[in-house]
């Protein structure tokens, strides 16, 4: 059961804890002028003041009438307001244990604390912002680099609003057509024949969706960033190529093949992209592992295990020998997966048969004099910008919106699998009214619990 | 002066159904008509039902209305439509004989114990206050009535155009009702205006039928009635022809004459039953349309061309319908014509059909902005059934848009309002797989019955389909079959894959190739063959669409969850808070009863949706 209504007037320390040059103290409601009225001492009363104006004052305890603070006050009248209720905002000094005062005796003089998001909630309902533009408040508040900053400024300007609604006229008129179909006669070869037209329309809008799903799989590069394993055959370079790419000498590298036993991470930014590189001891078939070996054997297991969970691998090869078994084992490893192919050693003789990867793009480089490097640092963000950018830009979808997505894409798939006009006009049916979901309240208490709970306390 | 229970306005599809309804719940009632021998006149073409229609009449049916009884008294042509493309949204056409479907009714009215006829032209609705409570003709003549059913169809200001010519008409050869439309204006009903067109007829005796493509019915015919006794049989043949270029450049150099691109017609046009010149306009990349030539009756050689009704001056009709194959020397018995008329803002209703402003008067068919015989059947129904337990002080009927059709065209029409005729059509309806033809009758007629409009034969006649159904459903379920050589082969005839372990019925079933008929060859069950068509598809249909059915009715659940929570009808709408005053005013002005409805009502945010259902939930906590 819902606790609050919107005769409820609301209030929250807006800012972060901790100490701060000033803290702010939200207040928004019908009462939130006459609340101002009885807490704040200035040369102005809260209520003659016009709207959108600063106030210089102090804030008092009604009861022992103690002042707590000198603050600025700032008030907000309706309908021009975030919320679109009235509302007023405390700078006080920053000082969580001022701002809690002050917040106490706002509370007890008629308000009640906000709850999670209620005042972007309120703002939500005043039908100032829709959901998705509310969660992008959400994504900005929690935004921690430029791109993820982009993506929810986006958002909040309605592009996620607009590729929903493009994406819902589409289906409309997917749907529109079939219904048509259905609605009129005609000769049950020819609806047969312009049924499987649109099919095939639905198609392209499913890949159209897909696309976008995988986009913003890759997003998730940008946030948390991408783990690459880099690996070979022992002894091809590959912790020469690690401390590389990390600029410092990070792993030990000798001219003894098995040197590195342990996996070693480090996280490392290549053109704006953050890369955890893993280095690895490679791949290599040891039968019957003597003792020296059987560490080795344990590090080989390990590198199995980084291919399997890795992002994105560096598949080392040796220029300067020919290719060998162990080799293939490699590329056979690797070459469904994203990868490079890089070939070390360029600066010796070169032995290597660099037609066995066909048409493959290979990276040339000499890990060990620091060439073609920066090559390789090249092709290695742009496998990921180019995924991130893509048709859409920086459209950032939430989970939310990508489950919906994810569902929508499966009655999509479903839809065109149906004999029948009426059971895939079921599913392209269910898909737009989920589609509305991503912008609309839908009445759906529960879907706006989880948004609004995401929120700090004050926004 | 007589006080009859209900007085209806008006002989026609609507005005039937709500004098038959109201009369046969034991209300004296009046049906007062400009011509009685007009009552049931079909104006447009001469057939009942079609996709989306044959809905509406089979649950007018299953609640005792008499269109599709009517229409098996009279039907020479019967076709199921969709069965192939959509087997749970088949619906069911019937061609009739214009004239005995007219005999035929009138006979049904002048027999019906409680309801009497009259000639008069309304021209006034008397009011008391807030309350309708008689009419007065064009002759001075006042009727008292506790309840006045309105079903004037077009002919509130009918005006017919022809070309640039154009006269005062409700039909053609027939006057027009002038002065009660001005009568509603100055009650202060919103008044708007509508286009509507039929096309020539044709003297068959000048068309090419060798050249056509035939039509026949379907065999064996399915009558339209779940209650017709008697056998119905195909009598004649429909044809289908095609227009082609020669006749679409006939029609464009036409244009400039013709009312409706001329701007002689004001009234908005019915998009999806649109004249042949919109047709030509709106869908250029046609190279052809097809034309249905129908027979109009037994006794008649006139032709009704369906598909190409028309307001294109005479000499152009006429060359226009001689381009077409089998048209080439073709004589016309009556032109194509398009009627303007007025109607009334159908959101100025409750969903009982009564008005806002006065209680006691209904309005029902045309009159709401709606095109279509079983359209205006189905609203005289509901309007008749209501004004009659206004009459006896009971409950209000409503069907919901999980009940019916009907109930999905009155929502749509009190809560939506439309800008253009409203048709009806299956994809109006959500839940369509459910609200089918097949089980009409299992859905409505227990509502029927209770409200005294079913007799009690045909009620039992409904309990006992639907023990039957039970019975072969639990039948498919458990009946489990072993693979052996003769189902396998009779499996490899059908082309559908073979068994190799043991299989129930039902799961055979719904296999899209083998149909009822083959369960019964394979398992050789002669005792579960079933005679009655309708419990065979509804069988068929919910086997093979069980899945999709199952996620239905959960929809309807949660559609209902909405739909229960009641908005009291006190309730002042400026007192919820967080409402746009826009949205306060058109909830006050549509009252909506529950927040399902409310949800409805264009412009009605989503947001608006939940600051209200907050509201409704405070109250309902506090009382």
């Amino acid at each position: 059961m819902r606790k609050e209504s919107y005769t409820d007037t609301i209030a929250a320390i807006a800012t972060a804890r901790g100490p701060a040059g000033i803290s702010i103290i939200r207040i928004s409601g019908p009462r939130s002028i006459s609340i101002a009225d009885k807490l704040f001492r200035g040369k102005i009363k809260p209520s003659r003041a016009k709207s959108h104006t600063v106030h210089f004052g102090e804030i008092c305890n009604p009861i022992s009438q103690q002042v707590i603070d000198q603050v600025m006050l700032s008030v907000f009248l309706a309908p021009h307001t975030y919320t679109g209720d009235d509302m007023a905002e405390i700078s006080c000094h920053g000082s969580d244990f001022v701002a809690s005062q002050i917040l106490k005796v706002i509370i007890k003089t008629g308000a009640r604390l906000a709850e999670p998001g209620e005042f972007t909630k309120r703002r939500v309902l005043a039908n100032k912002m829709d959901i998705t533009q509310a969660e992008a408040v959400l994504a900005l508040t929690n935004a921690k680099n430029e791109s993820t900053c982009r993506s929810a400024l986006d958002q909040l300007q309605g592009k996620l609003t607009g590729y929903v609604a493009d994406l819902g006229n589409q289906l409309k008129t997917i749907i529109a057509r079939i219904e048509h179909l259905l609605e009129f006669e005609e000769s049950n070869q020819t609806t047969q024949l312009q049924f499987r037209k649109i099919i095939n329309q639905v198609k392209t809008i499913r890949a159209d969706i897909d696309k976008t799903i995988k986009q913003n799989e890759a997003l998730k590069y940008l946030h948390s960033g991408v783990y690459c394993v880099i690996i070979g055959k022992p002894n091809v370079g590959k912790s020469s190529l690690f401390n590389r790419l990390l600029e410092q000498d990070r792993a030990i590298v000798t001219e003894i093949p098995g040197t590195t036993r342990d996996s070693l991470q480090e996280t490392v930014s290549i053109n704006n992209l953050i890369f955890h590189l893993i280095d690895t001891a490679g791949l290599k078939i040891i039968k019957n592992p003597d003792k020296t070996q059987k560490i080795e054997a344990i590090g080989i297991e390990k590198s199995q295990d980084w291919l399997k969970t890795a992002d994105f691998i560096l598949a080392v090869f040796d220029n300067s020998s020919p290719l060998t078994q162990q080799d293939r084992l490699v590329y056979d490893a690797v070459k469904h997966k994203p990868h490079l192919i890089v070939l070390n050693k360029i600066d010796r003789t070169p032995h290597f048969n660099k037609n066995f990867f066909k048409s493959e793009k290979t990276v040339l480089v000499s890990a060990k004099y620091n060439q073609g490097v920066d090559r390789l640092k090249n092709a290695m963000s742009r496998s990921y910008t180019r995924k991130i950018a893509g048709g859409n830009g920086y459209l950032a979808l939430n989970e939310r919106h990508l489950d919906i997505l994810k569902q929508l894409s499966g009655l999509i798939k479903q839809a065109e699998k149906e004999n029948y006009l009426e059971t895939a006009l079921v599913n392209l049916r269910n898909g737009l009214d989920l589609l509305g979901s991503v912008t609309s309240l839908v009445s759906n208490e529960q879907i706006l619990d989880t948004i609004f709970s995401k929120f700090c306390i004050g926004k | 002066m007589i006080r009859y229970d209900v007085i209806v306005i008006g002989g026609g599809h609507a005005g039937i159904e709500a004098s038959l309804a109201a009369a046969r719940m034991g209300c004296q009632t009046l049906l007062l008509t400009m011509n009685i021998d007009s009552i049931g006149l079909m104006s447009c073409n001469p057939a009942i039902g079609g996709i989306g229609k044959g809905q509406l009449v089979r649950e007018l049916d299953a609640l005792g209305g008499e269109m599709a009884k009517n229409t098996d008294k009279s039907a020479v042509h019967y076709r199921q439509l969709n069965t192939k493309k959509g087997q749970a949204v088949h619906s069911s056409r019937a061609q009739t004989d214009r004239v005995m479907y007219k005999n035929t009714i009138l006979e049904t009215l002048q027999k019906q114990e409680n309801l009497f006829l009259r000639t008069g032209t309304v021209t006034k609705i008397l009011t008391k206050g807030k309350t309708a409570i008689g009419v007065e003709t064009s002759i001075k003549e006042k009727f008292s009535g506790e309840t006045v059913v309105l079903a004037p169809g077009t002919f509130l200001s009918g005006l017919i155009h022809i070309g640039m010519v154009n006269f005062p008409a409700g039909r053609l050869g027939e006057n027009p009702a002038n002065e009660l439309p001005q009568n509603l204006k100055d009650l202060g009903f919103r008044m708007g205006r509508f286009k509507t067109g039929t096309p020539a007829r044709l003297d068959g005796r000048t068309i090419d039928f060798a050249k056509l493509e035939a039509q026949p019915g379907d065999e064996p015919p399915m009558p339209f009635s779940f209650w017709t006794r008697h056998k119905v049989k195909n009598q004649q043949v429909c044809y289908i022809t095609y227009t082609n270029k020669k006749t679409h450049d006939i029609i464009k150099s036409g244009l400039k004459y013709s009312p409706l691109y001329a701007g002689v017609i004001k009234g908005t046009g019915v998009r999806y039953c649109p004249s042949i010149e919109d047709k030509i306009v709106r869908f250029g990349d046609r190279d052809r349309h097809q034309i249905f030539i129908e027979p109009e009756g037994l006794n008649t050689i006139e032709y009704y061309p369906n598909g190409i009704s028309t307001s294109l001056p005479i000499n152009i009709q006429i060359k226009m319908l001689r381009s077409i194959k089998g048209l080439e020397k073709v004589e016309i018995t009556r032109p194509a014509y398009a009627i303007e008329h007025d109607y009334a803002d159908p959101t100025q209703l409750k969903p009982t059909l009564e008005t806002r402003l006065y209680n006691n008067l209904y309005f029902a068919g045309q009159i709401n902005a709606t095109t279509g015989y079983e359209e205006a059947g189905a609203q005289g129904l509901i309007a008749g059934i209501n004004a009659a337990l206004r009459v006896k002080e009971k409950d209000e009927f409503i069907l919901s848009r999980s009940d019916a059709y009907i109930g999905v065209m009155i929502d749509d029409l009190v809560t939506k309002g439309t800008n253009e005729p409203y048709r009806m059509f299956t994809s109006r309806v959500e839940y369509r797989l459910i609200l089918r033809e097949d089980n009409a009758d299992l859905r409505l007629t227990p509502k029927g019955y209770a409200l005294g409009l079913i007799p009690n034969t045909h009620y039992k006649k409904v309990l006992q389909k639907q023990r039957k159904k039970n019975l072969i459903l639990d039948w498919l379920k458990q009946t489990r079959i072993s693979p052996n050589s003769k189902i396998n082969n009779k499996l490899k005839t059908l082309n559908t894959a073979l068994i190799n372990q043991p299989v129930t019925l039902e799961e055979l079933l719904r296999r899209p190739q083998i149909s009822y008929q083959n369960i019964l060859e394979i398992t050789g069950a002669v005792n579960k063959s079933l005679t009655d068509n309708s419990l065979l598809w509804n069988i068929e249909i919910e086997v093979k669409y069980k899945g999709y059915i199952d996620r239905m009715y959960k929809d309807i659940e949660k559609f209902q969850e909405i739909e229960e929570i009641k908005i009291p009808d006190t309730l002042d709408f400026r007192i919820v808070q967080g409402l746009s005053n826009e949205i306060k005013e058109k909830l006050t002005k549509q009252r909506p009863l529950n927040l399902g409805q409310a949800q409805r009502i264009p412009g009605v945010t989503p947001a608006a949706i939940f600051a209200l259902m907050v509201f409704l939930k405070k109250i309902k906590n506090k009382y």
